[in-house]
This record gives structure tokens, sequence and C-alpha cells, in this order.
């Protein structure tokens, strides 16, 4: 039982489940609206993690680890077949500042694949090289997905108002 | 923008709830020995069950509605049954392809030994099986065999479509064996197929076999259970001429007549079949030859080399030897009537007019019918010839024999 896993007691599981829950919740924050869904990728993600027998190099490898099955987990619940279509604009964002607001609504707007680089790049901050080696493509292809993503916001956001976020 | 996002994101915490749920969650799944089998089923989102089910629903209803398609496929709607002496029935499905093929009697079997037949095109199947036919020699060079095809269903339409992509089939086999013999069309209902089942015939055979029952009652179905079509066929005609020159004889008014048509309605194609077999036959032989022959045999008067010859070409009842143009006879009141018949066939492609008439009298008397029957034919020679080519039915038909008679203004001599 316990010795099948790298984590062990129960007390361990609890512990990386509060280390990297934020990260998560953010994760399904940008992808899903659902809680219903958001409980699915926790559930998941998390027994993946306890379930992986090889041990990670070091914290940040576990980190990126996690990200990425959590990014994917998400984007499969997206496509998932049987999952009926919300519409972005009723959903509330929670944020008092309105710029929060509207900044959040632009890239919960974008498609998945752009989500995952703006939130890698902007939010974890890591390197492209880094955001490439995560998500398994070409370093050349994460810049294209930037730029492109960039423009979008840039037009979504676009406003004398908001000028100085780029 | 990034500062932005940053700390809008900031304010996202996983609540408690959710920690805990998880927790339990995991504590649960990791204390269950039986990993494999969860993660197939929980690990995924219930979407993926979801998912299985759509798709095992889908493959049930795929391979039930193939499954009965398939059945529909293979479901016969009507039969074929194609009858020389070998009896033979397809099953026809409703896009005229055959899915069944069954031997009704010994020389059926042969001829559909390692046939393929089921599958193809009805034309295609009667091509196979007639050609089959012909390699195993069920098919007489003198063209003197009748291939009957008999459609069953109580459809008519379907019932014509059928016989005559039939009848292509057949015409072609024999086009391409460069044989000679005579298609004859039928249709029956389905009811008498199973009666003919419990014969252990073929409805077209038991059909055949049932005209002939008309005209005779004392016939029985097992005396031609195995005899050939032509051989069927010819009796047909033979008691047909028989019952009609008889009916004339006693002169009965319209009742007769209308008897006539009625049999005329069902054995005009009979005969039809017979005369055309007939002229096959005489064709096959060589028609000058034949007319010399035939004149002056019948001079002779029944010389068995007549005898020999005559039968090749003449009538139909090549078996039986009727000689046709010296109108040996010997053969009984019937065949005088089908020699007679006969005669003027061959004396016809001959032209020669006079012979017949020598002919006739050369003819044992076998009763008044049959010289007049002669006579008649005598005179109208030339009529005969033209209406035996005819399709019309109805020509064939009451002027059947009485064409003979009619045509040639014999009337009178009745």
């Amino acid at each position: 039982m316990a010795d099948d896993t790298s984590y062990g007691t129960g007390d361990a599981v609890t512990a990386a489940i509060q280390k990297h829950s934020d990260m998560v919740r953010r994760i399904c924050f940008i992808y899903l609206q659902n809680k219903d869904d958001v409980d699915d990728v926790f559930q998941d993600v998390f027994l993946k993690l306890f379930q992986r027998k090889e041990p990670f190099d070091n914290d940040e490898h576990e980190k990126a680890w996690l990200c990425r099955i959590t990014i994917n987990k998400c984007k499969d619940i997206c496509k998932s077949f049987f999952r009926k279509n919300i519409s972005i604009d009723k959903v509330e964002l929670p944020f008092e500042d309105k710029t929060e607001n509207d900044v959040m609504r632009a890239v919960i707007s974008l498609q998945p694949k752009y989500k995952e680089v703006i939130y890698l790049f902007y939010y974890e901050e890591y390197t492209v090289p880094e955001i490439a080696k995560l998500l398994n493509h070409k370093e050349n292809t994460i810049y294209s997905i930037l730029h492109r993503a960039r423009e979008i916001l840039r037009r979504e956001l676009g406003g004398s108002e908001n000028e100085e976020l780029f | 923008m990034k500062s932005y996002f940053k700390s809008a994101l900031d304010k996202i915490k996983a609540d408690d709830e959710i920690i805990l749920r998880t927790q339990k969650y995991v504590n649960d799944s990791l204390k269950k020995r039986d990993n494999l089998k969860f993660w197939f089923f929980k690990t995924r989102s219930e979407d993926h069950m979801k998912k299985i089910i759509f798709a095992a629903c889908a493959a049930v209803l795929i391979c039930g509605i193939s499954a009965g398609g398939y059945a529909y496929y293979k479901t016969p709607i009507a039969y074929l049954s194609v009858d020389i002496n070998p009896s033979v029935e397809l099953g026809i499905n409703s896009m005229n392809k055959v899915v069944s093929a069954t031997a009704y009697n010994d020389d059926g079997k042969t001829v559909l030994d390692g046939k393929a037949v089921v599958n193809s095109d009805i034309k295609d199947a009667v091509d196979t099986i007639v050609q089959s036919a012909s390699d195993k020699g069920f098919i007489a060079d003198d063209g003197s065999t009748i291939v009957s095809v008999t459609a069953e269903t109580d459809d008519t339409n379907t019932a014509d479509k059928i016989d005559n992509e039939a009848q292509t089939g057949a015409d072609e086999a024999l086009k391409t064996k460069d044989n000679k013999a005579v298609v004859y069309k039928d249709k029956v209902a389905i009811e008498r197929r199973d009666e003919a089942r419990k014969l252990g015939i073929t409805p077209g055979k038991l059909n055949l076999i049932q005209k002939l029952q008309a005209l005779d009652p004392t016939v029985t179905v097992d005396q031609y259970k195995n005899a050939k079509v032509k051989d069927i066929m010819k009796k047909v005609v033979e008691l047909k001429k028989q019952a009609k020159s008889n009916d004339t004889n006693i002169s009965k008014g319209s009742p007769s007549n209308t008897d006539n048509t009625a049999d005329c309605s069902n054995t005009d194609a009979i005969e039809k079949a017979v005369s055309e077999s007939v002229q096959i036959q005489q064709q096959k032989s060589g028609n000058s030859s034949l007319s010399t022959v035939t004149v002056k045999e019948s001079k002779k008067a029944n010389s068995t080399s007549n005898t020999a010859q005559n039968s090749k070409t003449s009538s139909a009842s090549s078996n039986k030897n009727v000689s046709g143009s010296t109108g040996t006879s010997e053969n009984v009141t019937g065949s005088t009537k089908e020699s007679s018949q006969v005669t003027i066939k061959t004396n016809n492609t001959a032209g020669p007019q006079p012979s017949p008439t020598d002919t006739v009298k050369t003819k044992t008397n076998n009763g008044n019918g049959s010289n007049k029957s002669s006579q008649g034919i005598a005179a109208t020679s030339s009529a005969v010839s033209d209406t035996s080519k005819n399709n019309g039915n109805s020509d064939k038909g009451d002027n059947g024999n009485s064409s003979f008679h009619s045509s040639s203004g014999l009337k009178g001599k009745k």
C-alpha cells in the first residue's frame, strides 16, 4: 500500500496536496469553469502524482511535471465529447479590479494552446525554452504561439486605457 | 498586462473543501490494491465512461442493422425453376439476385455441381446452368430440347421480369455453346410451390404436368416426374390437338370453341414452343435435303430409313420418331396430329405443295380428326409456317388447329 508510492503515508499526501493545490486551482480556473470539472482535475492529478513510481529530480521537476499533467487534463476535459459548451460571458469573474477582470476574461477566452503558454510565461515565468520542454514543442513553436496570443489579447484588450498593459 | 495577470491569478486559491475532498479521494484510492482497474474507471472523467457506452451502443446498432440487412438480402422473394430434364430451383431476392440454388432431381444435381450461381444475377445464373446442362449433354444437338423457365411469385410484374431475364440468360448460353433449343417461359403462384415441393418436383414441371392433366385426367404426376420437358410438352400438344379436332368433329358450337380458347391460352405457348423446336430441328438438319427426302420417302412409304431421317428433322417427338412428312403414323392418334403439323413444316421449307397431300394419303387413317387436320394442314401449309413463327398467342391459339382449317377455307369441309 504505502510502499507503492514515493509519498507513502497519509501525511505526505496531505502535505503534497497543500503544496500544489493553489497552482492546480489556478490552472483549472483558466481552463474550466465547472466546479465538478475542477474536482475531477484535482482528484485525477493528485492521484497520478502519488501513483508515480519514479522519484522527481527536484522540486522544480515535480512542479513542472504536475503543471503539465494538470494542463493536459484540463485540455482533455475541454475536448471532451460530452461536454456541454459553457459560454464564457456568463461566468462572473470575481475580481474587484475591472482591469483584472478584463484581462482574465480575455485570457480565458483564448484557445487552449494559447492559454497554456500565456500562463506559463506570464505567471509561472518560465522561459521559452523551458516552456518548450515542458509542453514538448519546438522553441520556435512557442515563440509563434506567444506572439499570436499577445496579438489576440492586444486586440481584445485594445483601448487607450489598456495601452500601458503591453 | 503581466502584472495584472499575475495579481489576478494570485488571488486564486484552492479552498479547503476541495483539498479535503481530494485528500480523501487519493487516500482511499491508494489503499485499493487494484489501482489499475480504478485507473480505468476513475482516472478519466465520467465522460470517458459515457464515451465507451456510446461507442458500444453504436457498435451494437451497426451490427444489428447489418445483420438485418444481410438477412433481408438473403431472403428470396420469388423463385425461378429451370427445367430441361434436370430440374433446378433458384431463390431470387428483391434485387433480382440469386440467393439459393437447389436441384430437384439427380440430373439437376449434376448440372449444378460445382457451379457458382448464388449471388449472381438471374441472367448469369441461368446462363451458367444452361451451359452446364449443355456440357453435360442434356441439350440435344438437334435442337429438340425445350428449356422451361418458370417464375414463382404472386406478382406478375416480378414474374415477367424474372422470366425475361431467365430467357435472356438461357438464350445467351445457347448461343455460347452454339446449341439451339427452345426456351419456354411461364409463371405460377407461390402456393403451387408448396404443392410441388411435396411431390418432390419443381413448380415449373408441376405446372406443365398439370396442364397435361387438364387435358387428360388419367395422367399422374409420377408418370412424368422424370420426363424431359420437351416430352411433356409434346404430349400436351398432342392431347390438345386431339381434343380440338374431336370438338370440331362433333361440331359443337361456341362452347367447344370457348373451351378450346381456354385451353389454348394455356397451351398456346406450349404449342409455340413445340413448333419452334421442330423448326430448329429442321434448320439444323438442312431444309432442302429434308424436303426432297420427305417427298421421296413418302412415296416409298414408311421405310424405317424414312422414319429415321424424318424423325430427326421432324416433329419435336424425335424420340417418338413420328415420321414427319410421311406421317408414318404408327404413333397413334396423338402423334399423327403432330406429324401432320410437322409435315407441313417440313414441306413448307421445301415449298412444294403437292407432297403434303401425297403424304397425307399415305398416312394411316386414325379417324376423322386426323384426316381433317391433315387436309387442313396441306392446304394451309404456308399459313402454318407463318403462324408457327408468330409470337402472338392468339394466332396460334384459337387458330391453333383451326387455322389449319380456316385459312384454307376448309371449314366447309368440316
